[in-house]
């Protein structure tokens, strides 16, 4: 059954085009490893300089909001797997780059982020920028640590406009995903 | 007088800091789990040396190849400091060296730049 599953999902990968999956807990010291494994990959492309740094920054953005969720949450990634993991990817599609992940999300908290993804995916380029710079120089630092710069700096370093979606797990939570084309 | 010798590793740079000479130097790349507790101690450090050595001249060098956002936000802390501190009158120099293939990180050194008024020098790496 098992071994069927695999097969299964090695060949949906592949149909998709990606260049690196990860499913499972999102500690620092995953995210470094994979990390480097990413910049290992993209330094072997032609690619420009801007291309591979917007790549990785934005892969580590996805990430540690997902880490930093769970933390804030007390999300225990190990002994709730089920809901405590999330997965991201890497891919490559018609010549762009994207980073798409998902993960749990809290019903209580769908909400502000829907409002605050949307909120920065109505503004121009220019106006991402300006967000970005007055956010730049606030003092104020979320409950999780978090400078409240992650989905500005993705939305500047898109080519287009970032895409989420949400799908109703139970009463008490959905599945997030969000996908940045570079 | 403190000085710090924080080794770089996957996600955090090499932070020295040599008090007798006034030179600060950050090198590396910067994604650490709790970026605040990172940079902390070098506030620190950097706030004890200017009440202490209130003649010296202090040098700032910082060469990131990558930081994430919350690490930005607290380089821009730590450049607010040192404009105040050069607004009150001490010798500050900052020098901020970016890869020049990247034009987004030329432009992220500019934002940085932005409205300070201590001594900023743009420096292209060169390959």
């Amino acid at each position: 059954m098992l071994d069927t599953l695999l097969f299964d999902l090695t060949n949906t990968l592949g149909q998709e085009n990606l260049l690196l999956t990860f499913c499972g807990p999102f500690s620092q010291g995953i995210i470094e490893e994979l990390g480097t494994a990413l910049r290992g990959y993209l330094s072997t492309t032609k690619n420009l300089s801007q291309l591979r740094s917007s790549v990785f920054s934005i892969f580590i953005e996805q990430t540690q909001n997902i880490r930093n969720y769970f933390r804030t949450r007390a999300i225990d990634e190990l002994s709730d797997s089920r809901h405590g993991y999330g997965i991201v990817v890497i891919g490559n599609d018609k010549d762009k780059f994207f980073v798409s992940s998902g993960n749990l999300v809290y019903k209580a908290d769908l909400e502000p982020l829907i409002e605050r993804i949307e909120h920065i995916k109505s503004l121009s380029k220019e106006d991402v920028q300006a967000l970005y710079k007055q956010t730049l120089r606030n003092k104020q630092v979320s409950e999780s640590g978090g400078a409240g710069l992650g989905f500005i700096e993705m939305a500047r370093r898109a080519s287009e406009p970032l895409e989420f979606s949400t799908t109703v797990i139970d009463d008490r939570s959905s599945f997030f995903t969000l996908r940045v084309v570079i | 007088m403190e000085s710090l010798d924080i080794q770089a590793t996957k996600s955090s740079p090499l932070v020295a800091f040599d008090p007798a000479a006034g030179v600060l130097q950050i090198e590396g790349q910067s994604y650490p789990e709790n970026p605040v507790r990172f940079y902390e101690p070098v506030l620190s450090a950097l706030e004890g040396w200017l009440t202490e050595k209130t003649a010296a001249v202090l040098t700032v060098n910082i060469n990131l190849s990558y930081m994430n956002t919350s690490s930005s936000k607290c380089l821009m802390n730590l450049l607010d400091r040192l404009d105040s501190a050069s607004r009150a009158g001490r010798t500050v120099s900052v020098n901020w060296y970016y890869d020049r293939d990247d034009e987004m990180a030329y432009e992220s050194a500019e934002e940085f730049r932005e409205g300070l008024e201590v001594p900023f020098n743009v420096i292209a790496l060169q390959d």
